[in-house]
């Protein structure tokens, strides 16, 4: 049995039909709405092979076939809604300090140090996962469907990296676990998500559209001096002709136009770029995590800032700078903590000379 | 500023409404669990509907053969360099159809040709809808009347070229937006003035695929023609293309000027591989004729039933010429498969005679088949008919050969059975043509033609089920003839005019071809048979027959080299 036939199998059955499979051929018993939907008769031999096919009077399930390609669109259209709890791992839970100790390497701020504000508490972070099918054309030959991800926690909604989803979608499930309530800020962190798929999409257009430039002005060109050349010669032998050949010579202009009118529109239709997403997917990972409340101190100063560990991945949850929401170093200045793209210069202290330097050399970023 | 002072970008309300996010999101605030069974169907259905970019194809994997990976080349630079608009020119044999095929598939794969129209030669109609159907695994349509069953089902329309270019069919096929149209044989529709050519300029389609192992007949125009159909102004207009290389003239070849720069424009649109490059090698075909001396009996029926339809034929109706033919054909196959017929026409002494008549074949057949079991050679006899075919089963298996029989009145188990059977222990298979369809029989390497298809073609389909790929053996072949009989005389003209047998695969078509478009060569003989006088007047019109053949196939020689000439290097 081929992928296809397995999958439409499939999708049968969980739309009520009833498949008793051979070697070779699958006897289907389909329900009414699947009998109307499909436009197939109660009962149906489907296969991959033609030939069973055509002696057993079957259905070819290969590719391209209506009610292979009705399947995929169902089930596409439907997509893919809920949630999942992950189990946490069994390994012993890092100590505090260790913990303080990660997030220092993880996270170093500049003027800062990051302390404990409080002992790490156990919590699920809900991260947001984005399936979609993005479909680009740019001409014939960049035409195509990819698949795209991105990961965004609700948190910050900043999207994850790779190793860290990699790691998540291994990850085995929690049954026993259900989210007590949708998690907030869901819509926003899908904006987020939605506009990491629009980015990739658009930078991939914007390539392949430069690509194909040349190739259409050129054909464009080609066909415009073809015609026109066409149309040249009938205007001149149209001035000359016998009065009983001008009907035939007007009808040829006519033709011409028309076919040359078509084909340059068939050209701009062959370079015509875009791209669509089409999402199939949105999960919500519930992460099992610690929760390090921090401050950041800056002399007598104290910035708070919560740290998310997540035990799966044994990694922080990405952190975005308070100030901007950009994923920048950070640097805690003397009236907030932001990072080093929001905080105007003049908010970070010229570093004095510390003694024992060397004379003359003065850093241009400060540490005090 | 806090965390939920910055800037949140929205998602578009219409994303939302439109059902992109919409629903997904409405169920996400259910809460209600992910279903992972389901989990696992969408990711398939994304597998199945994802088309990565045309340097990969999706379809190759799924087809139930491997291409060469010339032909799928090909395929890719048709569509990716040449935009789907071009003209396939390997030399024959070496797949244009597949090439065709894959680029087909591809783009249907691709939900890019929803709409197919495949024009071919009338002969060829139906290889194109068995290699469609059972390489590419995409059912067609042949239209009827200028109709055609509009399913998604049958996505491809195979017409002929005879009736394409012919109303009520050819309004309606250019009436109509297609995604692909593939014209096979496609240098009979160069000529813009002639319906061929005009049919093929009014149709169409967003990509267009020209296959032809000759684009230059006879001018330089021709190939600007061909070109200008699926690239207009490639070569530049009509007179630049004369004034940049010449091309009016009688010879293709000699007058041309600046041939580099008309090759390198011609790698623009156009995809051709030689013999010589590419590492197809088949093994050679070894054909023989036996030529079998009939007993009196045997000769005096078959004179009797060739008078007895020479007369008839004068003043028949079309039905009952077309009754004539098939008693002419199974003449020459056996007796035993000519008393039926007979006894319907009611020539009821003949057909009485034909049951008790010996068959001089049937010996020679015999011997042969006893002499490669010896040798531990299967063999696959072929004849056109099924009453010969049961004939030979039994007397075969009388002289102690074991023997699978396979025809198209089988059901498809049986038939499968039967080639497991020669496969597995049996010396003989004994078939009708329709194991000529489909059916790979290469582990086999010695093949008799009990009786001589008319059509040459035919003849090539059965030779194709052993000279394959995978062959590992040269290919025998024994050709049983009664001698004196229309057999007899046709098959010395098509050996010793074309060397048919030796032939490579596709040129027979390219020959005929050039007799005539859509030649009907079984009619041809036939009528050629029944105007003839008497024998002698016979053997003189085929012999016109065979110098036309020899005319085409010089032409179609002349053609190849021009087009060596002029195409240069394949791109």
């Amino acid at each position: 049995m081929t992928a296809a036939v397995d999958f439409w199998l499939r999708w049968a059955e969980r739309e009520g039909a009833l498949h008793e499979s051979a070697p070779d051929a699958n006897l289907v018993v389909l329900p009414t709405a699947l009998q109307d939907s499909l436009e197939l008769p109660e009962a149906v031999v489907v296969t991959a092979d033609p030939e069973v096919a055509r002696d057993e009077g079957g259905v070819l399930l290969a590719s391209g076939h209506p009610a292979l390609d009705r399947a995929t669109e169902d089930v596409l259209r439907r997509g893919d809604a809920g949630h999942v709890s992950l189990a946490a791992p069994a390994a012993t839970v890092l100590d505090a300090a260790s913990l303080l100790a990660r997030a220092r390497e993880a996270f170093p701020v500049d003027h800062g140090r990051i302390d404990p504000a409080g002992i790490p508490a156990r919590e699920r972070v809900p991260v947001l996962r984005v399936g979609a099918q993005v479909s680009y054309t740019v001409g014939l030959d960049e035409r195509f469907q990819e698949r795209a991800e991105t990961w965004v926690e609700l948190p910050g909604r900043l999207s994850l990296p790779t190793d860290t989803t990699t790691l998540l979608a291994r990850c085995p499930r929690d049954d026993q676990t259900s989210p007590a309530n949708a998690p907030e800020g869901l819509t926003a962190a899908l904006a987020a998500a939605h506009e990491r798929l629009a980015d990739i999409a658009e930078g991939r257009q914007v390539v392949l559209a430069g690509d194909a430039a040349a190739a259409r002005a050129g054909e464009v060109a080609r066909t415009r001096d073809y015609y026109d050349a066409a149309l040249t010669t009938l205007d001149r032998r149209r001035r000359s002709a016998a009065p009983e050949k001008l009907a035939m010579l007007e009808a040829k202009v006519a033709a011409t136009r028309a076919e040359r009118s078509r084909r340059l529109d068939e050209v701009e239709e062959k370079f015509r770029p875009g791209y669509t997403i089409r999402p199939f997917r949105l999960h919500v990972l519930w992460v099992p995590a610690l929760r390090l409340p921090c401050i950041v101190l800056r002399g007598r100063r104290e910035f708070p800032l919560a740290l998310r560990w997540l035990r799966p991945t044994r990694s922080f949850l990405p952190m975005a700078c308070p100030n901007c929401g950009m994923r920048e170093a950070l640097v805690a200045a003397k009236d907030r903590l932001g990072c080093r793209r929001c905080l105007p210069r003049a908010a970070v202290v010229p570093v004095l000379p510390v003694p024992g330097r060397a004379a003359g050399r003065t850093p241009t970023t400060a540490a005090r | 500023m806090s965390l939920a002072e910055i800037a949140v970008p929205e998602v578009d309300p219409e994303l939302l409404r439109s059902g992109g996010y919409g629903e997904l999101l409405a169920r996400l605030r259910t809460r209600s669990a992910v279903d992972e069974d389901w989990s696992a169907l969408v990711d398939e259905a994304v597998t199945m509907w994802s088309r990565p970019g045309f340097d990969t194809f999706v379809t190759v994997p799924r087809l139930p053969f491997t291409p060469y990976d010339y032909q799928v080349n090909a395929a890719q630079t048709a569509i990716r360099r040449m935009r789907g608009r071009a003209i396939l020119g390997d030399e024959v044999g070496l797949g244009k159809t597949i090439e065709a095929g894959l680029l087909l598939a591809e783009l249907r794969q691709r939900g890019l040709a929803d709409k197919t129209l495949v024009i071919a030669p009338a002969g060829l109609v139906g290889q194109w809808r068995e290699e469609l159907d059972r390489k590419f695994l995409l059912p067609s349509v042949v239209p009827r009347l200028g109709e055609w069953e509009r399913s998604a089902d049958r996505p491809v329309v195979v017409a002929s070229l005879a009736a394409a270019r012919r109303d009520p069919l050819r309004a309606a096929l250019t009436g109509e937006r297609w995604d692909l149209v593939v014209v096979d044989e496609a240098h009979r529709v160069r000529n813009p003035r002639n319906a061929s050519g005009r049919l093929a300029r009014a149709l169409r389609s967003r990509y267009l695929l020209l296959l032809t192992a000759t684009p230059v007949e006879n001018r330089l125009d021709d190939l600007f023609e061909l070109v200008s159909l699926v690239a207009p102004g490639l070569l530049g207009t009509p007179q630049e293309f004369r004034r940049r290389h010449g091309g009016a003239g009688p010879d293709p070849t000699g007058t041309v000027r600046d041939v580099p720069a008309l090759q390198a424009r011609m790698r623009e649109v156009m995809v051709r591989h030689r013999r010589s490059e590419v590492s197809v090698q088949l093994p050679q075909r070894l054909a023989e004729t036996v030529r079998v001396t009939p007993d009196v009996e045997e000769a005096a029926l078959y004179a009797a039933v060739a008078a007895r339809i020479r007369e008839e034929a004068r003043d028949a109706k079309a039905s009952t010429l077309l009754a004539l033919r098939s008693a002419a054909r199974m003449a020459g196959s056996s007796p035993v498969a000519l008393a039926p017929i007979l006894a319907k026409l009611g020539w009821h002494e003949l057909a009485a005679a034909a049951d008790s008549a010996p068959s001089g074949k049937d010996r020679r057949l015999l011997e042969l088949l006893q002499r490669r079991s010896e040798r531990g050679e299967k063999v696959v006899v072929f004849s056109a008919f099924r009453r010969t075919v049961e004939h030979l089963a039994t007397a075969a298996e009388r002289a102690g050969l074991s023997v699978a029989v396979y025809h198209g009145g089988l059901s498809r188990q049986a038939k499968d059975q039967a080639v497991r059977d020669f496969e597995g222990d049996r010396d003989v298979l004994v078939t009708t043509d329709a194991a000529g369809e489909g059916r790979n029989l290469q582990f086999c390497h010695v093949l008799v033609n009990y009786d001589l298809p008319w059509n040459p073609m035919q003849i090539e389909q059965r030779l194709g089920r052993l000279h394959r790929i995978g062959q590992q053996h040269d290919v025998e072949l024994t050709n049983l003839v009664t001698a004196n009989t229309i057999d007899d005389h046709l098959l010395h003209v098509l050996e010793t005019k074309i060397n048919l047998f030796e032939l490579v695969i596709g040129e027979l078509d390219m020959i005929l071809g050039r007799i005539e478009d859509d030649l009907d060569l079984e009619a041809r003989v036939f009528t050629s048979f029944v105007d003839a006088a008497d024998d002698g007047d016979f053997t003189a019109r085929l012999a016109e027959l065979g110098d036309a053949l020899v005319d085409a196939r010089r032409g179609y020689l002349a053609s190849r080299e021009a087009t060596d000439a002029l195409v240069g290097d394949p791109a």
